[in-house]
C-alpha cells in the first residue's frame, strides 16, 4: 500500500526518478500522537499557514482549523483529523537520502543549518525553529528519523 | 483504519476557530491552546495574530507618541486606544528592547482602570485589561468586550524600546476567518520601519509613521507658542 503511494507520488509528480530503492519511512503514529502532532499544532498549525486547507502539508485540530466543520471549537483531536495530520506529515518525510534529509526535517530550520527554505518566515525572517536543538524540532526529528520509536 | 484515514484526506476542512478567552493563549496546543504563544509580533514571539485571524478589514489602534529621548530609570506610559468601542476587538501587547532585555511593564490595578478599559466602555464594567507574565516577558492584553483603551506603565533601561501590538477585529462567526487584523512594531526612539514578511504578515497599517508625524506637529507647536492639544 505504502509502494503503491509512493508509485502514485512519483508519477504524478512527472519527475524522472531514477529507478531503484527508496527508503520508505518507518513513521511511528503512536510518536506522531504523543510528540509530534502537540509540536505541529503549536507551531505550525495556524490559520495562515499549515492550518490551510489549501496547503499539502496541513494539521487541525482543537483550537485551530478543524477538518470537520460540525466539531466544536475545543473538542479534542479527533482520529480524523489525527488521521490526515499524520498522513500529511508521513508523506512529507520521503527523500532518496531518507527521512533525515526529508523536507519534513529541512524546511523548519533555517539554511544555514541545512534547511530546505521555508517561505512562512516569521516576523522578523527567522524560519520555524532557529536552532536545531530546540526540544520541539527535536521531537520533529527523533520521529522522522526514528529515534524516539 | 486504513478506510478512515484516506477518509480523513478526501474530507476538506470547512471552518476555523479563534480564541475567544484570554487563558487559552496559554493553554497546550493540544488542548487548543496557544502552547504558551501570545502572538504580539515582538522578537521573542515571531508570530502576531495575522498567522490566525485574516480576511477583514484592518482595524486601526492609535499610539499616542513618547517623548523622545527616554531617559532610563523614568517610569512612561505608553496608550494604546481604538476609536471604534462599539466594536469589540482583542488586542496583544509587549513591550522589550532591542538587547532583549524587558524593562518593567505594569498595567493600573483593576479598581483604578478607567471605563475605556473596561468592557463595554462601563465604569462598571469588568477589567478587560489583563497582563500574563512568560519567563521574563510581560504580555498585555485586551478582552474583546467593548473597551477601547489601554494604558502600560514601563520603566526606561536606557536601550531603545520596541513596542509590539497585535489586534483582532472579530467578524463576530467563530472563526479566525473574516477577522480583521491590526499588527503593529515600532522601536521608540525610531531608527527605521520593521516591515513584516512571511505567512505572518499582517494587513494593519503601521503607526510609526503617524506617530513620529505627531511628535512632529506636538514639537512644532510647542515651539510656535500654541496650546498643546494632544
Amino acid at each position: 500500500m505504502r509502494f503503491a503511494g509512493l508509485l502514485l507520488v512519483v508519477v504524478t509528480s512527472g519527475c524522472s526518478v531514477t529507478p531503484g530503492t527508496l527508503d520508505i519511512p518507518n513513521a511511528n503514529p503512536q510518536v506522531f500522537e504523543d510528540t509530534v502532532y502537540p509540536v505541529l499544532l503549536a507551531d505550525c498549525a495556524f490559520n495562515a499557514c499549515h492550518g490551510n486547507r489549501d496547503r499539502f502539508f496541513s494539521v487541525f485540530g482543537p483550537g485551530r482549523e478543524r477538518l470537520d466543520p460540525n466539531t466544536a471549537e475545543y473538542d479534542p483531536v479527533t482520529p480524523y483529523e489525527l488521521a490526515h495530520s499524520y498522513t500529511r506529515a508521513e508523506s512529507m518525510l520521503y527523500d532518496e537520502e531518507g527521512p533525515g534529509f526529508s523536507l519534513f526535517v529541512r524546511k523548519p530550520i533555517p539554511l544555514a543549518l541545512g534547511g530546505a527554505g521555508h517561505k512562512g518566515d516569521d516576523l522578523y525572517g527567522g524560519t520555524v525553529y532557529s536552532s536545531i536543538d530546540d526540544p520541539h524540532y527535536l521531537a520533529l526529528y527523533r520521529w522522522a528519523t526514528g529515534g524516539a520509536q | 483504519m486504513k478506510l478512515a484515514w484516506i477518509s480523513a484526506v478526501l474530507l476538506a476542512p470547512a471552518s476555523a476557530f479563534a480564541f475567544s478567552d484570554p487563558a487559552t493563549f496559554a493553554d497546550t496546543a493540544i488542548n487548543g491552546g496557544g502552547g504558551g504563544r501570545y502572538f504580539t509580533g515582538s522578537r521573542a514571539e515571531g508570530y502576531s495574530c495575522s498567522a490566525c485571524h485574516q480576511g477583514g478589514p484592518s482595524t486601526h489602534f492609535v499610539v499616542d507618541p513618547l517623548p523622545n529621548p527616554l531617559v532610563a530609570g523614568t517610569q512612561y506610559k505608553l496608550v494604546v486606544h481604538w476609536t471604534d468601542p462599539t466594536t469589540p476587538q482583542a488586542l496583544q501587547l509587549e513591550i522589550s528592547t532591542t538587547t532583549g532585555a524587558n524593562p518593567t511593564v505594569s498595567i493600573p490595578a483593576a479598581t483604578a482602570l478607567p471605563a475605556e478599559s473596561r468592557c463595554d466602555g462601563s465604569p462598571t464594567g469588568l477589567p478587560a485589561v489583563y497582563s500574563v507574565d512568560v519567563g521574563t516577558r510581560r504580555i498585555i492584553g485586551v478582552e474583546d468586550c467593548g473597551a477601547s483603551r489601554v494604558e502600560v506603565s514601563f520603566v526606561a533601561t536606557g536601550d531603545p524600546i520596541e513596542v509590539s501590538i497585535g489586534g483582532v477585529l472579530g467578524n463576530g462567526d467563530g472563526t479566525a476567518n473574516g477577522d480583521g487584523v491590526f499588527d503593529d512594531r515600532f522601536r521608540w526612539p525610531p531608527l527605521r520601519q520593521q516591515s513584516a514578511t512571511g505567512c505572518s504578515s499582517g494587513g494593519g497599517t503601521s503607526l510609526l509613521v503617524p506617530a513620529v508625524a505627531l511628535l512632529l506637529v506636538s514639537r512644532r507647536r510647542r515651539r510656535s507658542g500654541q496650546l498643546d492639544t494632544k
